[in-house]
């Protein structure tokens, strides 16, 4: 027999009730009672990035956190950065070629949103170092991090 | 991929392993010692849950019982006084990186935090659980070493403070009782000095320490303490004495003093041979910036 249990978790400004058994991950709730599909599974041990979402204003990995850990906590996913449509991040990514399978961008968007907003004018080492836990594939990365610079730029001017 | 089967992996995935657990979140530290007591041998606390949840999806670990001690006010925080740094077991590694009497008394402290996992792990793992993990790779650890850091250990039966050294067993062993949990760690204030921490992984984003060495530089000679090079973390005696020294030794004594100090293992990430080789390197490197920010200082 498998125990549910309630929590009241604020998902990107709405406050919302999940039920699960005690050994969810952040990222089930998310994903599974919350239909909030833009926080990916993948290593599902910290390594990979792919299921950042912010909680309390902080990236983390949602594979390595309990649902019950997060009650009571603030979450914002990648569909609730800046409103409704692309945020600067987001455009900056699709204008520089950022994406490519794009597996790994909502974690990217998250981690590079909260780079921006505790650090306006990142120097390359900065950026560098916000994305250390967000593993890309496909792009090499290089791109990532000039779309990284040029959101922070367009966010400053 | 069809659709049913996407969904099929969905589900099967994302609980922590198949054992289920009862999920505690007390709201003192005196209910974490009740729950200790009652749950003797099949709790464990989570703090950040970067180790425990790994190894609970792995069945590592199958605690009946898990205490999430994450949102336990008491019990987080960093304070500095009477010339002890504190550090509650809630405390997260990035409020330890961005406190100001850290960067500007405890420098191998700030840099061994900022070198575990990424700021994902960092936003959500605390000091304390680097210690009670107890891996011979904790990055945390040699700093904590050479800043005498004590642990506060407390449960039912009362508190006491065991020197980190006696704290740590073996890989994955502690001195604590199955009742008992650690409230928080402290570390000494060196008065002038300078102090380093340099890791070598074989990547600089994620990876574990093949060697780590913190160096603390003062009045009386050096400390130094190293990860990956033993069953434990542990001060490098014979280096120490070779290094505090009138005369600068030669690198084949250090590298002497080295064997006598550790016993490094050849694993998937290193042979042996190479660890032993690096370790000369790592110590120099943490010695020369250490000693550099302690001419620093005294300028
Ligand atoms: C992707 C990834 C990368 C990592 N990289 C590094 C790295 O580079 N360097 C490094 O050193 N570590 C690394 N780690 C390991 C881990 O992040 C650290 O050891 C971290 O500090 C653990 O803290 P936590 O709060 O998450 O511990 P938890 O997982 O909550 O707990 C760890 C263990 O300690 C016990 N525990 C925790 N708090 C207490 C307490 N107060 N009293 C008694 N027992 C307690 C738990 O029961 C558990 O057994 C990495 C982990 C991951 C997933
Ligand atoms: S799925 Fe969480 S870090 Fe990879
Ligand atoms: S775009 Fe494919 S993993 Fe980054």
């Amino acid at each position: 027999m498998r125990a549910t249990l309630v929590h009241r978790i604020t998902v990107n400004g709405v406050l919302r009730e999940v039920s699960v058994p005690p050994s969810t991950t952040l990222l089930a709730a998310l994903r599974e009672q919350c239909g909030l599909t833009g926080t990916k599974f993948n290593c599902e041990q910290g390594e990979c990035g792919a299921c950042t979402v912010l909680m309390d204003e902080l990236p983390v990995n949602t594979c390595l956190v309990l649902a019950a850990s997060a009650d009571g906590h603030d979450v914002v996913t990648v569909e609730g950065i800046d409103g409704p449509g692309p945020s600067v991040v987001q455009q900056a990514i699709m204008a520089t070629d950022a994406s490519q399978c794009g597996y790994c961008t909502p974690g990217m968007v998250v981690s590079a949103t909260a780079l921006i907003a505790r650090c306006p004018k990142p120097t390359r080492e900065d950026v560098d170092e916000a994305i250390s836990g967000n593993y890309c594939r496909c792009t090499g990365y290089e791109s990532i991090i000039t779309a990284i610079e040029q959101a922070a730029q367009a966010r400053s001017e | 991929m069809p659709d049913g089967s996407t969904e099929q992996r969905v589900l099967a995935g994302p609980a922590v392993g198949a054992a289920e657990f009862t999920y505690h979140r007390p709201g003192s530290p005196q209910e974490v010692d009740d729950l200790l007591a009652q749950h003797r041998g099949v709790a464990r606390v989570l703090a950040g849950g970067t180790d425990l949840l790994v190894q609970i999806r792995s069945a590592a670990r199958r605690p009946a019982h898990v205490i999430d001690i994450a949102d336990l006010s008491a019990v987080r925080g960093v304070s500095f006084d009477g010339g002890r740094l504190r550090v509650g077991a809630a405390t997260q590694l990035w409020e330890i990186e961005a406190h100001p009497v850290v960067r500007k008394r405890f420098a191998a402290l700030r840099e061994a935090v900022r070198c575990v996992g990424s700021l994902q792990i960092q936003n959500r793992a605390t000091l304390v659980g680097n210690v009670c993990n107890a891996s011979p790779a904790a990055d945390t650890g040699p700093a904590l070493l050479v800043y005498d850091a004590q642990v506060g250990v407390r449960s039912v039966r009362g508190n006491r403070e065991v020197g980190l050294a006696e704290f740590w067993l073996g890989p994955g062993q502690t001195a604590l009782e199955p009742d008992e949990w650690v409230e928080h760690v402290t570390l000494q204030d060196q008065g002038r000095h300078g102090s380093a921490y340099v890791k070598l992984g074989r990547t600089r984003g994620v990876d574990l320490a093949l060697v780590g060495v913190a160096a603390l530089a003062r009045r009386g000679g050096v400390r130094l303490a190293c990860a990956s090079l033993a069953p434990t973390i542990r001060r490098l005696a014979a280096v120490e004495d070779l290094l505090s020294g009138d005369e600068s030794p030669g690198e084949e004594q250090v590298a002497e003093a080295v064997g006598a100090d550790v016993s490094p293992i050849s694993d998937l990430r290193a042979s042996a041979r190479y660890r032993l080789a690096m370790t000369g390197v790592c110590i120099r490197r943490a010695n020369e910036t250490a000693g550099r920010r302690w001419e620093e200082r005294n300028a």
